[in-house]
């Protein structure tokens, strides 16, 4: 890795990359260089409308989801098989406008969350909130889930990782004079509205046969408008789609189930990928040789928010 | 073990940039540009003696940390010698020097990613020390995973600015960060488990964690160590060991250890020595009954010990008990309690009304204990919504204590697991407000002087404040 990074810091700029002023190219490096920029990234904002249940308040609540076959972003979902952990979360200053918003462009610090507390269902579609925990902690639900408290949050997660893998978020509201004690959790879709913009991005032209090494490193903007940060990248994502960018636009949540093929990479640490010499979990990657329309996806398994940092549409050339 | 790669200064000098650096790295001409240049007295006569030159000068970023600088020399004579690095020419750091031999390897610490770092080679030789000229070498970009925190304000109340912190949450690693909040050194925990404590050990060379196995699975618990260049790891099975660890002197590491008997659980202090033996030093069933003292019946972890330091000066032991709300001395030698103060077990008469009646400080977890005083992180209950930092004084003889001081954070934060406290030398109180992921440092008169922050779904545990890389001894 050392001779890498020494190798790259004397190397010349790339001969044959015809960069625009924004550093987007037109045509491919004759050496294979890619470099993406701000000007290749897609735009994405993601606006979260959850259901806020009206709770009694101050007594244990029940939570239940077995008629939950929707995600938030409107995927089919089953709910044993799919709901590995189930949380639940409390913001004491957060109103769930604001919290909904932070999830959304990933703005929240810890420091805004008093309560994290979790519980594994297995096979069941049914719990108490009093049997949530964090590692020995209870949550000790009876006394504090009162009007005025904060906001509650409850995300049905696919793995167990804090705030990542959510595929049903709903908010529990304690509310003087309300009776109910069953928070019911259906439909997810549609919580998550969004628009994405793929259609006025710079294309990222690439040599059909390689080679691909692709550099990150230019990049200040993830594409949800916030700074990128590198470290946040652990995975590339190749995919062809035999559709237009437009139907790629109008339909992004789905991009990876409409995707014909799609080759997927680890990325442990850099800016830079030999996508030719580019490890798991995919066979190695043949090219482009395909008909249809290439994406180019830097994604964050370890996000809140599961949208890519950066996507962009790929000319082969 | 780690495996080396050693990287031919030739490569290092054709890609920098200044202009020392751009000099053939032969022997000789590292002994000669270096006199000219060095601040350091190297020799009245301008002859330099060739056997005290370093040559041979490799360095290479660790394998496993891409922050780590590892620099390799030989001379030809035996000669001690140390490294000066940093961010320019002007260095700022200092390794400590090697043992007197001819081969040497040194580590630069406390860099953080994708820097070029400036060092210099000086050799301590019998009668003048002489440097190399300035070399440079960049390391390389963190790994993915570790997401940036946020740190504002000034880092002026501990001279390095360095904190070893574990990370529980998005990610599981013990880092090193700097007071800018830069990660300046890392390992990742790969094992299923409750990261809860990590040191750096006193000589500088490791850092030590422990990993108490997961709810149900206490039995699979261990103690690692790390080197400093993260390419040596030796595990510990430490069974049943949770919450906390402390270092001894002498290098002994004491832990809390779960003891279960007839489904319920309580403490002991165990120590493992450096050459492995392990040795209960205190039982907590052997010095109260649960029903006697008045645990709630239904409490299954009747003490929970959440928190151990080590006083070498008394040769005693104090340990938190969140079950018991107590915080008790513990003579190492006998394993005997002398004093406990607050909750169940309270000995003393709080003038404020407290003590074991009121219970003024609530499910504590770290403490400090100081001069006559003694600096709780106290979580309290979840209704009170919200945690504080809070200083007692106390008499011994005399069995009595009263608050001093204390600190809520505005806004209020309530931490429902873990928290730690640690006092500087200059009154500041570093608060760790561990489930919600954010550091303060507090002024005695609660002014923010420092804050670090971490991304939603990232917490820490207990955090050790360390003034140098390089260890305190």
């Amino acid at each position: 890795m050392v001779l890498l990074l020494l190798a790259l810091a004397c190397a010349k700029a790339p001969d044959g990359a015809a960069a625009d002023t924004d550093g987007a190219a037109d045509v491919p490096a004759a050496d294979g260089s890619v470099p993406l920029t701000d000007a290749n990234n897609f735009a994405y904002e993601g606006v979260l409308d959850a259901p806020s249940l009206p709770l009694a308040e101050l007594t244990d609540v029940a939570l239940e989801w077995s008629g939950l076959t929707t995600d938030l972003r409107c995927n089919a979902l089953d709910p044993v098989a799919d709901i590995d952990n189930t949380a639940l979360l409390v913001f004491p200053y957060l109103t769930e406008e604001e919290v909904e918003a932070g999830l959304s462009d990933d703005s929240l610090d810890q420091a805004d969350l008093a309560v994290y507390l979790s519980y594994l269902p297995g096979d069941t579609t049914r719990l108490n909130l009093s049997n949530m925990s964090f590692f020995g902690t209870d949550s000790e639900i009876e006394g504090r889930f009162e009007a005025g408290s904060g906001t509650w949050m409850v995300l049905l997660t696919t793995g167990t990782e804090i705030a990542v893998g959510a595929r049903m978020m709903a908010f529990l509201r304690p509310t003087v004079g309300e009776t109910a004690t069953e928070a019911s959790v259906t439909d997810g879709c549609p919580v998550l509205d969004f628009t994405a913009d793929l259609t006025t991005l710079a294309h990222v032209p690439v040599l059909r046969d390689g080679p691909w090494r692709l550099d990150w490193s230019a990049l200040t903007r993830d594409g949800h408008g916030g700074g990128f940060e590198p470290t946040r990248v652990d995975g590339v994502m190749v995919a062809r789609f035999d559709l237009t960018v437009q139907d790629l636009q109008d339909n992004f949540l789905d991009l990876e189930s409409l995707a014909a093929e799609t080759w997927r990479y680890t990325i442990t640490s850099g800016t830079v990928l030999d996508l030719g010499a580019a490890s798991g979990p995919s066979d190695p990657f043949p090219g482009f040789d395909g008909e249809g329309v290439w994406a180019l996806a830097l994604t964050c398994g370890t996000c809140p928010n599961p949208a890519p940092l950066f996507l962009t549409i790929v000319d082969p050339q | 073990m780690s495996t080396m790669r050693s990287l031919p200064l030739l490569v290092l000098f054709a890609c920098t940039t200044t202009p020392d650096a751009e000099k053939d790295a032969d022997t000789a001409a590292l002994g000669d540009s270096g006199a000219g240049d060095s601040d350091v007295d190297t020799d009245d006569t301008g002859v330099l003696d060739p056997a005290e030159d370093p040559f041979d000068i490799t360095a290479e970023i660790s394998d496993y940390v891409s922050t780590v600088v590892i620099v390799r020399w030989t001379t030809e004579a035996p000669t001690a010698g140390r490294v000066e690095f940093g961010t320019s020419d002007a260095y700022g750091h200092v390794t400590p020097s090697t043992e007197v031999g001819t081969t040497h390897e040194v580590l630069l610490l406390g860099m953080t990613a994708d820097t070029e770092v400036h060092f210099r080679v000086i050799t301590e030789g019998a009668t003048r020390e002489v440097p190399s000229p300035d070399l440079t070498i960049t390391t390389e970009s963190l790994p993915s995973g570790l997401f940036p925190t946020r740190a504002t304000g000034t880092a002026a109340s501990w001279p390095g600015g360095f904190q070893v912190v574990p990370l529980q949450g998005t990610t599981y690693a013990v880092v090193i960060l700097d007071a800018d909040g830069h990660y300046v050194w890392y390992r990742f925990v790969e094992e299923v488990g409750n990261l809860m404590r990590a040191f750096m050990t006193d000589d500088g060379k490791e850092v030590v964690y422990c990993l108490a196995g997961p709810q149900g699975q206490l039995e699979t618990g261990k103690i690692v160590r790390v080197s400093m260049d993260g390419g040596t790891v030796v595990e510990t099975p430490f069974p049943y060991i949770d919450h906390d660890m402390t270092a001894l002197p002498d290098g002994t590491i004491a832990s809390i250890v779960v003891e279960t008997r007839d489904g319920r659980s309580a403490d002991t202090i165990v120590e493992l020595a450096p050459d492995g033996t392990t040795t209960e030093v205190f039982n907590a069933w052997d010095n109260w009954d649960p029903d006697a003292i008045g645990v709630f019946p239904g409490e299954m972890n009747w003490t929970h010990g959440n928190a151990l330091d080590y006083d070498p000066v008394e040769d005693a032991y104090y340990l938190s008990m969140k079950s018991l709300g107590s915080l008790v001395k513990i003579d190492r030698g006998t394993g005997e309690p002398q004093w406990a103060i607050n909750g169940l077990l309270n000995e003393f008469e709080f003038s404020d009304g407290g003590g074991g009646g009121g219970e003024p400080i609530a499910m504590h977890h770290q403490f400090e204990v100081l001069d006559g005083t003694i600096l709780f992180f106290e979580n309290g209950p979840m209704g009170r919504e919200y945690s504080r930092a809070v200083e007692i004084e106390y008499d011994v003889e005399a069995r009595t204590a009263h608050e001093i001081w204390s600190y809520i954070s505005d806004p209020m934060l309530y931490v429902f697991a873990k928290g730690d406290v640690h006092r500087f030398d200059d009154g500041v109180t570093q608060v760790v407000w561990s489930s919600s992921g954010q550091i303060q440092n507090v002024s005695p008169e609660g002014e923010v002087t420092w804050q670090l922050d971490l991304d939603l779904g990232q917490a820490m545990t207990f955090v050790q404040v360390i003034d140098s890389m390089y260890g305190t001894r």
